[in-house]
Formats: C-alpha cells, structure tokens, sequence
C-alpha cells in the first residue's frame, strides 16, 4: 500500500470513529430531555442521568472529528481546501453548534437550579439536532460532489455560493439519515448505560425511530440490505440484547460511512462542472515527504489516543441508576 | 506566575490558623488587590494568543507564507460578514453566561467539606461522573 492510500484510509477511519462515536451522544443529547419524565425532581433527575451517560466521553468522541480534518489537512491539503471552503458557511453553523453544545453540556450542572438545567438541556437537544443533521447533510452532499471549478474552489457570490449544496436531494436525505441514526444510537447507548424507567424508555424510543429510518431508506431508494439491517436491529431491540443493538446499530453507521468515501474512488470529491477537476487520492495528497513526516508522527501518537480512550470507557463502564436514591 | 507567588505568600501568612494582618503592608495590598487573581490566567491566555498572532503578521508561516497568500480565494465578502457576526453573536452570548456563572460561584459560600464515606468496599469506589 502506497502512503496517499495508507492515509485515506485513515481519513476515512477517523471519520468512521467521529460518526460512531459521537452520533450516540448526538442521540443521547436529543433523547435525554425527552425520555427524562416524572414529576418535576424526577425529570430533572432522569435528564441528569441521560447527559451522565456521556459527560466523561463526549469530548473524547468529538476528538475524532479534529483528527479527521486534522489528518486530512496535512496528508490532503487540496481535499481539505476545497471541502471545507465549498461549504465554509454550513461549516462555521457546525462550528458554532458544536460550541453551544460543549458549554450545555459542561456548564449544566454548574447554573445551580433546575431552570438553568431545562435551559442548558434545552441547547443541548437543539445543537446536537443541528449539528448530526449539519454532517449528515455534508456525507449526502459528499455523495454528489461539489461545483468545483478548475482551480479546486466553488465559484458564486453571495451566501448562496456554500449554502444552496445544504438543500439538494441528497444533502436532506443525508441530514435526515445524520439525526435518525444519531437517536437509534444514542436510544441503543441509553438502554446500554442506564438502569430503570430510562432504559425502558430507551428501548421504546429506538422501536420508534427504526421505522421510521426504514421509510427514509425506501424513499432515497438505498441498497436493500440497509432495510435488511434496520430489520435486525430492530429485533435486537425488542429482544433486550442491548449490546449487539448498539454493536449493530454503529456497525451500521460505519459501514455507512465507509460506503460515501469509497463510493466514487480513486476519486475523493467529485466536481459537478468538470470532471477533470474532481480530486483524486493521489492528485490531493500532500509531497511524498509531508507524508512521510507524518507517518512517523502517526504512528507514534494514534496507538496513544486509542489507549487512552478505551481506557475512559473502561473507567465509566458501569450503569447510571435513573431511579432516584432516597438515603 | 503572579499567582503562584501570591499563592505561597498567603500560605505562608497563614499557615497554622493564623489571619491575614490589615497592619501589614504586603497582606493590606493583598486584601485589597486579592480579587484580580482569578482574572490573571484569563487574561495572561488571551493576551497570548493576540501578541502570537499579530506578532508573527504580515506572515501565515514565518517567512515562508505571507497572510494575504493563505485567502481562500472562493471566499465572498458576506460570507465573511456572516460567519465574523455568527461567531461574535453565539461567543458574545457565551461569555456572558460564563461572567454569571462565575460570579455565581465567586460570590456563594465555601462548601462544607464533604462527611467520609462509611461504605468503602472497592464496587462503590467506580467514579460515576454527575452532569
């Protein structure tokens, strides 16, 4: 294996990573304030629970999403410019999302009362929405291509220029398939993490959403063993195998991930204008010698993250009660 | 740094129960001038990041890459417009909460320590973080 393939192939796991990942606490930060019920001190306890399930690994999974785009600025530099500048404003609304989130989540339980909780549960629902919609929407989008011109950029003026790929087919199909299995993970990951009335909840919220992932997957006209998938994973949630429903459902996303980045290879964004100027794996990678650089660098540092991350798991591995405890 | 030195100093002055002394210079200054400690870091942050990058303008990479070469050339005026409002607005909005939330803090009571646990076998000992 040559090193420009070497890396896509890592770009392409980290992507994976980042969407497995983080799309069950996008689920859980969109179910929590939902499946959390009961009189007031018990939502409010319930609520707590649910965002307990991922505080100590959230921030852990969105790593993932600064390592794809890390990687693929320095091992891609051409892929990372045009991508990320032919969607520079449905970028910066992921950005700012992912920022609200991050301090909903962390400044939650520091405001004191229950209103401030309602609040910061609120944002957290809201960006969590906006932003597994927002990649969703961009893995759609990938499936296309953008209108690159010659020179690897999106000619137009206005807003319009980065924005008008959001509302294509695809982009919505994608965006809607982003948030659907976002709750089927995060649904799975609750009735993996919890104890109680919210892992029931769990269960009943993932019989929910499935059907409804079905239809969106009949409407786009997706491959049939998608269906097939879902149809798994759905009796695998009715019959309480909670970790195979949650292995399934990832399995799922992963190989969803893994079909929009190979689907058109060697090429890795296709240009709607000019197929010449759609780039390919070799066109866009860095100098023979950046790559080398950074595959000593990665080497040394990856098998770390890794590490350490499984080992945050492994601390947190026990259940969150979402009974209350009365001492 | 600043704190550090301010740190040990009012460790030392009150080291067994002792107080801090309104009829010593230092402690005086230090009463009165205590409160800025905890906007130190932030600022020291802040500032760091301005003085590195307007120091290092005209270039992107020192000496290699200027600024004005690093544009995207695709890149709209109100594109650059929306996103500089975007990012003032939702930081703008966030740091005001972070000031209230601070003040929130600064201003409640010291938290009684917490009692020991009489439980103590290892199963309990599994951190559970709470949100």
């Amino acid at each position: 294996m040559d090193l420009p393939t070497l890396w896509f192939a890592l770009v392409v796991t980290c992507w994976v990573l980042f969407f497995v990942l983080e799309g069950f606490d996008f689920g859980v930060g969109m179910l929590g304030p939902v499946l959390g019920r009961g009189d007031r001190e018990q939502r409010d306890h319930e609520r707590g629970a649910a965002v307990s399930t991922v505080g100590p690994v959230w921030d852990g999974n969105e790593v993932w999403l600064v390592a794809a785009i890390g990687v693929t600025f320095a091992a891609f530099p051409d892929w990372y410019a045009a991508l990320l500048s032919g969607l520079y404003l449905p970028m910066v609304l992921v950005l700012l999302a992912l920022a609200a989130r991050g301090v909903a989540l962390e400044f939650r339980g520091k405001g004191g009362t229950e209103r401030w909780r309602r609040v910061c549960d609120a944002a957290l629902a809201a960006s969590s929405l906006a932003v597994a919609a927002l990649w969703g929407a961009t893995l759609g989008i990938l499936t296309v291509g953008l209108a690159l011109g010659s020179g690897g950029e999106v000619a137009g003026s206005g807003p319009a220029r980065t924005l008008a790929p959001l509302g294509s087919g695809p982009a919505l199909v994608g965006a809607a398939l982003g948030v659907l299995a976002a709750l089927v993970q995060g649904a799975a990951f609750l009735g993996l993490r919890t104890t109680g009335p919210l892992r029931a909840r769990a269960r009943v919220a993932a019989l929910a959403v499935l059907p409804v992932a079905g239809v969106v997957v009949l409407v786009a006209r997706l491959p049939v063993p998608v269906l097939g998938g879902l149809l798994v994973l759905a009796v695998l949630v009715a019959a309480r195998r909670e970790v195979l429903a949650f292995v399934v459902a990832s399995g799922l996303v992963g190989a969803g991930v893994v079909a929009v980045f190979t689907a058109h290879l060697p090429v890795v964004l296709r240009s709607t204008l000019d197929a010449t100027a759609s780039l390919t794996v070799a066109g866009a990678a860095a100098s023979p010698d950046a790559l080398r650089v950074i595959t000593v660098a990665g080497v040394v540092v990856l098998p770390g993250v890794v590490a350490y991350q499984a080992f945050s798991y492994w601390v947190f591995r026990r259940r969150v009660a979402s009974e209350r405890v009365t001492a | 740094m600043l704190a550090a030195v301010v740190g040990v100093w009012v460790l030392w002055r009150t080291r067994r129960g002792r107080d801090l002394d309104a009829a010593h210079r230092v402690d005086r200054l230090l009463l009165r001038g205590l409160w800025t400690v905890p906007l130190l870091p932030a600022a020291g942050a802040t500032f760091g990041w301005l003085f590195t990058e307007t120091a290092r303008q005209p270039w992107l990479v020192f000496g290699l890459f200027r600024t004005a070469d690093g544009v995207s050339p695709g890149l709209t005026p109100s594109e650059l417009a929306a996103s500089l409002a975007g990012f003032a607005l939702v930081y703008g909005a966030l740091a005001l909460v972070w000031v209230r939330l601070v003040l929130r803090i600064g201003r409640a009571d010291l938290a009684p320590a917490p009692a020991a646990d009489p439980v103590d076998d290892a199963d309990d000992r599994t951190p559970v973080p709470s949100y």
